[in-house]
């Protein structure tokens, strides 16, 4: 038990003096003025089983760091919330009046009295299980992880099966960190591909490091995060995602060491919706990849803009940047002129990051432009900045690169407009793409990879004279890239240059000659070219190694024969 | 005549230091680092659950390893009178803390050297002269604040150059982290 001190005593005896003069104040005590704050306001973190390190739920907890609570208040680190308040309303907002962070800063003037036991309001209490109760389904990490006691924050990916036998439709996923002092962040991806087991697979250490989602995606345009303190989302059946048999879920968690080797092995739990649902949202992520800032600027700016084709509500809200980011704002320009704002981070951290749902969905009529705005502090004034001196930083999916994205979650007010709203946004999101890649061919020109991926991009938006220069590049690089040379040859029959198009998938089956793409492919152009006889071997060789394919086959010579 | 005066005034001193209070060990013994005859002496300001603090716990076993080996005392000072001998044995161990503990219940080597925060420091030479006070390593600016790596060694700067018998520059910096003014 912490005792009454001199200085205490004499703040009592001070505050006493103060009291006595025209208005009779009664001493501001932790009972009655106190506590209601960090009950309401502290506590969701700091208890127990909570993410803060210490508790602060009883009077001892609380003298014990009186002063640096003043402080951490007054300077609002604590608690932790970043939008600027007003510019959009969102679940779960956290922060101190002026009067109530006043309040704690007189208690202790006055000497941290404990005050009447009759003014202690009943301590609040948490679900000591799942706080949307028993799920449907629980799965966790396979085996535990151990997180390194030292060092700079770590990424790592967990793929945790979601054992169903049938279709499912989700409509609320409740995670546990189980270790929530180290988890600052998690995000949740659906991988139906098996591409995420598959890498996790290479090593025996369990998960992988990286904060690249691979081939996982979205669950069915919903955000599946958590963050400290968050009350888990309760959903609705209208708006469920759909659980395949056989599918992961990608869990990256972002953690900071705490001075120890600290075990986690996280778990979630799934709630089922009664079906599929009515409604099915859309997320749109605008964002810069051609983000390029210099060594030392410490005002860099990015902005993007999209037009909505139809009237939508926002639901939720994710601002990204990493450690030179400084601003994050986003806003609408309504089709009237006016500017509704959407989330304003004065004063961004990567470490309290997350996706924000607004209170009440946020209706804009098509014809709205949305605006994000960022700003990057690549300067050595930035005390996050990851290169000491400062480097030129680029996009890039490492922390120690830059990214500049806002996601958006919305749902078209009508049902009937999501796939134009998609197949317009997809356009849109192609073009940035492109950047992207772009980016990184500048950065690493011998990246065959990356070219190849570039050519598909520059096809998919109809640009089939780029697409072949990336083609060019990438066999100029690796000309064993199979792949990438069938997919020119594909390219190049469909933009008529037939002759060019036999000429790669040939060179492709010299490189590997049972390559069954190449071979079909391959018998495909000739028999444009009305070279039917040379063509059949290669057709006979596809069946013979894809018996299924048969079919298919003949569909596509009855197409060309017309 | 000339003679009495000293021997009064050293009988004094000697009273005034048996009612001083006292560090202590984690067996209640009292405990002086400043007394070490060691070239250096290095006092780290810890507690059991400042987030902070327990981060640098890796950061003080490689300075244990690299200087103490060199000639330097390692001392653990935890100001809070409320963490039990217990509670501190199981801290040392669960986050491999190395060096003596000081219990400084009364905040005595924090008032003598000037400490306000854990983690916090303070480099002794080998009179108990304090060289150096302050932080660790930059590796925080503010409490929500922090660099991947630290770019400036200020403690093994510091130990560096009182081992070579020279004055650290700087001799203080600020530290970032729990408020020792609190611990009573
Ligand atoms: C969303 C969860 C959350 C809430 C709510 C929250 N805290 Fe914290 N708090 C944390 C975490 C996590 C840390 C540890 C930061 C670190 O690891 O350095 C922390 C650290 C602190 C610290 C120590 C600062 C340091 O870094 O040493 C103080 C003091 C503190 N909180 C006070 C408060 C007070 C007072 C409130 C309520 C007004 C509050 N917190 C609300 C999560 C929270």
């Amino acid at each position: 038990m912490k005792k009454i001190t001199v200085r205490r005593f004499l703040a009592l005896i001070a505050a006493c003096f103060g009291c006595s003069a025209d208005e009779p104040r009664e001493p501001t005590t932790f009972n009655r003025d106190i506590a209601p704050i960090v009950f309401e306001h502290c506590a969701a973190c700091h208890r127990p089983e909570g993410s803060a390190p210490f508790s602060l739920l009883d009077y001892v907890d609380v003298i014990a760091r009186a002063e640096q609570i003043a402080f951490v208040t007054q300077t609002r680190y604590m608690p932790p919330w970043k939008p600027k308040r007003g510019y959009g309303h969102f679940v779960g907002e956290r922060g101190l009046t002026d009067e109530q962070i006043k309040t704690i800063q007189r208690w202790i003037d006055e000497g941290e009295q404990e005050g009447a036991a009759a003014d202690l309001p009943p301590r609040p209490q948490w679900e000591t299980d799942w706080e949307l109760g028993p799920p449907d389904l629980v799965a966790s990490m396979s085996v535990a992880y151990t997180l390194r006691a030292d060092g700079p924050d770590v990424f790592r990916n967990f793929v945790i099966p979601l054992p169903v036998d049938e279709t499912r439709y989700i409509k609320a996923i409740e995670f546990k960190p189980e270790n929530a002092r180290i988890v600052h962040h998690a995000t949740m991806m659906v991988d139906r591909s098996g591409a995420a087991r598959r890498k996790d697979e290479l090593d025996d250490e369990p998960g992988f490091e990286g904060m690249s989602f691979g081939e996982a995606q979205d669950a069915d345009g919903h955000f599946l995060g958590w963050t400290q303190g968050k009350t888990p989302y309760a959903g609705s059946d209208s708006l469920a995602w759909r659980l395949e048999p056989d599918t992961d879920l990608l869990l990256q968690l972002h953690m900071l060491p705490t001075g120890k080797a600290e075990p986690i092995q996280s778990r979630v739990g799934l709630f089922f919706a009664d079906g599929p649902p009515k409604r099915r949202p859309a997320m749109l992520r605008l964002g810069r990849k051609d983000i390029d800032i210099p060594a030392g600027a410490s005002d860099y700016r990015i902005r993007d803009t999209y037009k909505l084709p139809v009237d939508v509500e926002v639901l939720t809200i994710y601002p990204h940047a990493h450690y030179l980011g400084t601003e994050t704002k986003a806003y609408a320009e309504l089709p009237d002129g006016r500017e509704q704002g959407l989330i304003w981070i004065e004063d961004w951290d990567f470490n309290w990051q997350d996706d924000y749902r607004f209170q009440q969905p946020v209706f804009l009529p098509a014809g709205t432009t949305l605006v994000m705005e960022y700003s990057y502090d690549n300067s050595a004034k930035n005390s996050r900045n990851p290169h000491d001196p400062p480097l030129r930083v680029r996009y890039g999916l490492h922390s120690a690169d830059e990214m500049g994205d806002l996601t958006l979650q919305v749902l078209p007010r009508r049902a009937a407009d999501l796939p134009q709203l998609k197949r317009d946004f997809y356009r849109k999101w192609m073009l940035q793409e492109i950047d992207g890649y772009k980016m990184l061919i500048a950065a690493d020109p011998a990246d065959w990879d990356t070219h190849h991926t570039l050519a598909m991009f520059y096809l998919g938006s109809g640009k089939p004279a780029l697409a072949f220069t990336e083609f060019e590049l990438a066999l100029e690089h690796n000309p064993d890239y199979v792949e990438a040379r069938v997919n020119y040859g594909i390219a190049l029959a469909q933009d008529k240059k037939l002759d060019r198009a036999v000429t790669h998938l040939k060179e492709a089956l010299r490189r590997q000659p049972d390559f069954v793409q190449a071979h079909f492919n391959l018998g495909i152009a000739l028999h444009m070219l009305g070279r039917g006889e040379e063509a059949q071997p290669h057709l006979d060789e596809v069946i013979r190694q894809r018996p299924a394919m048969a079919e298919g086959i003949e569909r596509r010579l009855q197409q060309l024969r017309r | 005549m000339r003679k009495t005066i000293p021997i009064i005034l050293l009988l004094a001193l000697l009273s005034c230091r048996a009612d001083r209070p006292k560090a202590l060990d984690l067996d209640g013994y009292p405990v002086d680092p400043f007394t070490s005859d060691a070239q250096a002496t290095v006092l780290l300001f810890v507690q059991t659950d400042c987030p902070i603090s327990n981060r640098y716990a890796p950061t003080i076993a490689a300075l244990h390893e690299r200087f103490a080996p060199q000639g330097t005392d390692f001392w653990l000072v935890y100001p809070d009178p409320n963490e039990t001998p217990d509670a501190i044995r199981h801290h040392r161990e669960e986050y491999g803390l190395p060096g003596q503990v000081a219990r400084d219940t009364q905040h005595v080597l924090v008032r003598r050297v000037g400490a306000s925060t854990t983690p916090e420091t303070a480099v002794l030479g080998p009179h108990g002269n304090v060289l150096y006070r302050g932080r660790i390593d930059d590796r925080y600016t503010a409490l929500d604040k922090a660099r991947p790596q630290a770019s400036k060694q200020d403690l093994a700067d510091a130990l560096t150059a009182a081992l070579a018998g020279q004055s650290p520059d700087p001799s203080v910096t600020r530290a970032i982290g729990c408020f020792i003014s609190d611990l009573q």
